[in-house]
C-alpha cells in the first residue's frame, strides 16, 4: 500500500479525538471526588483511633509500592479462595443437578487403589486442612472396610480446622475415591457396568440463570384431599427459556421446566365467553392418559374474552429499559429494541408511551407521548445504548411517577419492564420492591416483564415482580418471540378482562381415587384461599388460553399408588354421575368481589380412545408428557420421546402459526439430548438386573 | 517529546507534583484540580484505545474513581503523568477482557449499533484499517504502538508507563509491524 519508506505507524500520529461530553466528565469528575472523599474519610477515621490503630496504618501505608510485599493481594486471595471454593462446590453438590452421591454403588467393583492415588494430590492443592488424614486412610487397600471407617475419622477431625472444608472432603471422598466407596457395595450382586456415561453427562451446565426451586406436584388420594386449588399463569417464559437451551444444545435445569408454562405457550381454540361480564368459560375433557393405559387426564382450558376488534381502550405504558453494561449484546438491548418498535406500531392514537431507563444514562428518555408520534418515539428508542458504570438510582419509582401522570382512567396503565437480571435498582431490598409494586397495582398501575438474554436473567425475581404487579413475564428470545407476545397476544398481555382467577377442582371419590396436577407447582393455593378474595392470584388477559391438566386414577382402575386406608371412610358417598366439580373464581379488572363460575365434569366429556379427543388435547397431553420428561419427573417419564412427537403431530391441527411444528422439532432435538435410556428405569438398581 | 520537554511543560510538572502532594494530605479541591486537568488525557487516552465514546467514558470514569481511592499510595517514582496512563491502560485491559465473552457478538453488535461511528479524523478507509489493526493486536504490542506513535512518547517514557524495559518497547513495536506486515 504505502511505500515502505515511512513507517506505516506514522499514520497514526496527530489523530485528534472527539472531545469528551460535558455531562460525562462531570459525572466522572464528580465520581472520582466521591471515591476520594471515601478513602479520605475512611484514612481519617483510622487516625482518629489508638496508638496502635495509627502505628498500624502507617506501616500499610509505607507497604505500599514495596513489590516484595505486594504478595499480599495474591495471599489474600489464596485464602478466600481455599474458604470459597468448598462452599461454592458444596453449594452446587446439594443442588439436584448433580451426579446422584449414592452413584458409587453403580460403579464397577475394582479393588485397586491405584487410582486413589493421583485424585488425592490433586485434593491436596485444594484442601490443605485435610491432606495428611486422607493419604494417610487412602492407600491402604486390604481392609476396606477400615478404610473407611479411617476416611470417616478423617472427616471428622477435618471439620473442626477449617469449617468449609469438611464439607469438600465429604464430597470428595464419596465422589472421586472408589475403593471405600466400594467397600460398601461387598456382594457379588454389584458386579455389573459402569454406570452410563449419559448419566454423567446429564446435568445441564450451570447457566448462571436463577430459578425458583419448588417441589413437584405429588399424587394424593382423594380420600384424603378431595379439593385441589390452585391460581392460573399465563406466562410463557419458562417455554421460551427452554426452547432455547435446547436449540443451543443443552438440557435445562429442572426447575426451569415450568410445565404449565409449557401448555400454555401455546394457543388453544377454546370456544370464548360471549360478554364481558362472564370473561371466560371452561372447556372439559377426559382421555386416557397417553404415558399410563390405565389413568385418566382431565383436562380443563380457559378462552379469556375478546374484545370486538372496534373496541380501542386507551393504553398508557411506561417502558422501564435495563441500559447497564450486560445489556450490550445483540440478543438484549438491539433486540429489545425492535421488540418495542413492534409494539409501538400496534398502538393508536389514544394510547401514550414514555420510557424511562435506568443504569447509565438514568432518568426519562422519552415523556408522554401520543402513539401516533412513531418517529419520536422510535428515535428515542434507538438512541438507547447500553454502557455505563453508574446504577440509576430510582428507575422504577421514576417509572410509576411517569404512569402516575399519564394515567387513563378506562384503560390499561402498565409498566413494562425489560431486563437482562439485573435489578440494581435502587430499591435493594427484594421484599421492599414487591411491596412497592403492589401498592401500585392495587392503585390501578400494572407491571409486566419481558426477560432477555441468557447467563444473568433472573427468572426468580421476573415471576415475583410480574405476579405482584398483575402482570405477566414473558421471555423474548428472539425477534419471532417478541413479534408472539408483542404483536399476536398484544391484547393478552396489555388488556386484562379478568384477575385474580382461582381454580378449584373437587373430586368426586366414587369415581376417582387419586389425583396430580401436572405443573402449577408454583401457583399452589390453600384449600380456603379459594374463597378469599385478599388473596391474589394470577390475571387473564383478552384472547389467552389457560390449560390445566390433572391425571386421575379411576376408582378400580388398577393403577393406584396409595393403599386404601384400612380404617378410612367406608365406601365413597357420593354419586357415580360426577366425576368432579370445578369452580372457579375472578374479580372483573375494576371490581374487588370476586364472581364464582362453577360446571360439573360428567360423562359426558369422556371420550374413551384418546384419537377421539380434540387435536387441542392431544397435543395438550404432548406438551405436559414432554415436560415430565425433560424434567426427570417421577411421573410419565417411561413414554419415549418419538411417541410424545407422534402424539403432537397427531394433534398439530391447522397450526397457523406453526408454534406446534417447532415444538415437533423441539422433541427431537430433546430426544438427542436426553436419550429415552436416560430415564430412572435402571436408577435403583438394588435389585441387581442388568441394565442395557 | 511529552515527558521529556522544555521549561514551560517542567513548570506545569512542578505545578502537578505540589497539586498531587496537596491531594494526598487530603485537599479535596487540589484533588479536583487535578483530576479536572487530566480528564482529558485519559480519555484521549481511552478513545484512542477503544475507539467508541461508551467505553472510552466508562473508562475514564472508572480511572477517576480509582485515582481517587489510589492516590494517597501513589510513590512519586514516576511521573504522575506516567502514572495516571499506566491506570488507564490497566482499566482499559481490564475492561476488554470482562467484555472478551461477549466478544463473539462484537461483529453482529457493531452492525445495528450506530455508536461506534467512526471519527473524522479516520476518513481515509485505509487510516481507519490501519487504527482498527493496531487496536486488535495483542495487549502489549498494541500498547507499545499506541503509546510510542499515537501519543509520541519516547520509547522511555513508554518503557516506564508499561513498566518494562526500554528495549523492550521496541521490540514490541518490532513484533507489531511484523504482525501487521501483510496489511500496511
Amino acid at each position: 500500500m504505502s511505500d515502505d519508506m515511512h513507517d506505516p505507524f506514522d499514520r497514526l500520529k496527530g489523530a485528534a479525538t472527539p472531545a469528551p461530553r460535558e455531562e460525562a466528565k462531570k459525572r466522572a469528575l464528580a465520581s472520582g471526588m466521591a471515591a476520594f472523599a471515601a478513602a479520605q474519610e475512611k484514612s481519617a477515621t483510622a487516625t482518629k483511633g489508638t496508638h496502635w490503630g495509627q502505628r498500624l496504618t502507617s506501616i500499610i501505608h509505607s507497604w505500599k509500592g514495596n513489590k516484595i510485599m505486594d504478595m499480599r493481594l495474591p495471599i489474600g486471595t489464596a485464602a478466600v479462595a481455599l474458604l470459597l471454593l468448598p462452599l461454592g462446590y458444596q453449594l452446587y453438590s446439594t443442588t439436584s443437578m448433580t451426579v446422584p452421591t449414592q452413584a458409587p454403588v453403580q460403579q464397577p467393583v475394582m479393588v485397586e487403589p491405584a487410582p486413589a492415588e493421583p485424585v488425592l494430590t490433586e485434593e491436596r492443592a485444594e484442601a490443605p486442612a485435610t491432606d495428611t488424614d486422607m493419604t494417610v486412610a487412602a492407600p491402604e487397600p486390604a481392609p476396606l472396610d477400615d478404610a473407611l471407617m479411617e476416611s470417616e475419622v478423617a472427616r471428622d477431625a477435618a471439620a473442626p480446622v477449617v469449617g468449609g472444608n469438611s464439607g469438600l472432603a465429604k464430597q470428595q471422598m464419596s465422589v472421586a475415591a472408589p475403593p471405600p466407596a466400594a467397600a460398601t457395595a461387598e456382594s457379588d450382586a454389584f458386579y455389573m457396568p459402569a454406570p452410563m456415561p449419559s448419566v454423567v453427562a446429564l446435568p445441564a451446565e450451570p447457566s448462571g440463570d436463577v430459578f425458583t426451586s419448588f417441589e413437584e406436584q405429588r399424587l394424593k388420594a382423594v380420600g384424603e384431599e378431595p379439593v385441589s386449588t390452585f391460581s392460573i399463569d399465563v406466562d410463557t417464559a419458562s417455554y421460551s427459556y427452554v426452547r432455547r437451551m435446547l436449540e443451543d444444545g443443552y438440557v435445562p435445569e429442572p426447575d426451569a421446566v415450568r410445565i404449565e408454562e409449557l401448555i400454555n405457550y401455546f394457543p388453544y381454540d377454546y370456544p370464548a365467553a360471549e360478554s364481558a361480564a362472564v370473561p371466560f368459560k371452561p372447556t372439559i375433557g377426559v382421555y386416557p392418559t397417553p404415558w399410563n393405559p390405565k389413568t385418566q387426564l382431565l383436562q380443563i382450558g380457559i378462552k379469556g374474552y375478546v374484545p370486538p376488534a372496534g373496541e380501542d381502550k386507551p393504553s398508557n405504558l411506561v417502558f422501564l429499559i435495563d441500559t447497564s453494561g450486560s445489556m450490550d449484546e445483540p440478543d438484549k438491548l438491539p433486540l429489545l429494541k425492535r421488540a418495542f418498535s413492534l409494539l409501538v406500531d400496534q398502538l393508536s392514537a389514544n394510547d401514550t408511551v414514555s420510557i424511562v431507563v435506568y443504569a447509565g444514562s438514568a432518568g426519562v428518555v422519552l415523556e408522554p407521548t401520543v402513539a401516533t408520534e412513531k418517529a419520536r418515539i422510535l428515535s428515542a428508542l434507538d438512541q438507547l445504548a447500553a454502557g455505563g458504570s453508574t446504577a440509576g438510582a430510582e428507575g422504577i419509582a421514576l417509572a410509576y411517577r411517569l404512569a402516575e401522570q399519564a394515567k387513563v382512567a378506562d384503560g390499561t396503565n402498565r409498566v413494562i419492564l425489560a431486563t437482562d437480571g439485573d435489578f440494581n435498582v435502587g430499591i435493594s431490598d427484594p421484599d421492599a420492591l414487591t411491596d412497592f409494586i403492589k401498592v401500585k397495582r392495587d392503585s390501578g398501575i400494572s407491571l409486566s416483564v419481558l426477560g432477555f438474554g441468557r447467563g444473568n436473567l433472573d427468572d426468580a425475581t421476573m415471576q415475583a415482580l410480574a405476579q405482584n404487579g398483575n402482570g405477566n413475564a414473558s421471555y423474548i428470545s428472539s425477534f419471532r418471540e417478541a413479534q408472539k407476545v408483542l404483536v399476536e397476544e398484544m391484547g393478552g398481555t396489555l388488556d386484562m378482562i379478568a384477575k385474580d382467577v382461582k381454580i378449584q377442582v373437587e373430586f368426586n371419590p366414587a369415581v376417582v381415587s387419586e389425583y396430580r396436577l401436572i405443573g402449577y407447582e408454583t401457583r399452589a393455593l390453600n384449600r380456603e384461599d379459594f374463597n378469599n378474595d385478599a388473596v391474589d392470584a394470577g390475571d387473564i388477559g383478552a384472547g389467552h388460553t389457560v390449560t390445566a391438566i390433572y391425571e386421575i386414577v379411576p376408582v378400580g382402575s388398577g393403577a393406584e399408588m396409595i393403599d386404601p386406608l384400612r380404617y378410612g371412610p367406608e365406601g365413597a358417598t357420593g354419586s357415580g354421575d360426577e366425576i368432579a366439580f370445578l369452580k372457579m373464581r375472578y374479580k372483573l379488572p375494576e371490581g374487588d368481589v370476586s364472581q364464582l363460575i362453577e360446571q360439573p365434569v360428567t360423562a359426558d366429556v369422556v371420550y374413551d380412545d384418546i384419537g377421539e379427543a380434540s387435536d387441542d388435547m392431544r397435543f395438550a397431553a404432548a406438551v405436559a408428557a414432554f415436560g415430565q420428561k425433560l424434567k426427570g419427573s417421577n411421573y410419565g417419564s417411561a413414554i419415549d420421546w418419538d411417541e410424545i412427537a407422534a402424539l403432537a403431530r397427531s394433534g398439530k391441527g391447522a397450526d397457523e402459526s406453526g408454534y406446534r411444528a417447532e415444538f415437533i422439532q423441539l422433541v427431537e432435538t430433546a430426544s438427542l439430548l436426553k436419550p429415552d435410556t436416560d430415564t430412572d428405569r435402571c436408577d435403583v438398581s438394588v435389585s441387581g438386573e442388568v441394565c442395557e | 517529546m511529552g515527558l521529556t520537554a522544555a521549561s514551560p511543560i517542567e513548570a506545569a510538572q512542578a505545578a502537578t507534583r505540589a497539586l498531587v502532594v496537596r491531594a494526598q494530605n487530603g485537599d479535596g479541591e487540589a484533588f479536583a484540580e487535578l483530576i479536572e486537568d487530566h480528564y482529558d488525557l485519559i480519555h484521549r487516552t481511552a478513545w484512542k484505545w477503544c475507539g467508541n465514546r461508551d467505553d472510552a467514558e466508562d473508562i475514564a470514569q472508572d480511572v477517576c474513581v480509582k485515582l481517587g481511592g489510589a492516590i494517597a499510595g501513589f510513590d512519586g517514582r514516576s511521573a504522575f503523568s506516567s502514572w495516571v496512563y499506566r491506570i488507564t491502560l490497566n482499566a482499559v485491559r481490564d475492561m476488554q477482557r470482562a467484555g472478551k465473552r461477549r466478544g463473539k457478538y462484537a461483529d453482529a453488535y457493531a452492525e445495528i449499533a450506530p455508536e461506534d461511528q467512526p471519527a473524522e479524523q479516520e476518513d481515509a478507509a485505509t487510516s481507519r484499517q490501519l487504527w482498527a489493526a493496531v487496536r486488535a493486536l495483542p495487549e502489549k504490542q498494541r500498547d507499545a504502538v499506541l503509546l510510542v506513535y499515537a501519543e509520541e512518547l519516547s520509547h522511555a517514557a513508554a518503557a516506564e508507563i508499561m513498566g518494562i524495559k526500554e528495549a523492550t518497547v521496541s521490540f514490541h513495536v518490532h513484533e507489531a509491524r511484523k504482525t501487521l506486515r501483510g496489511l500496511l
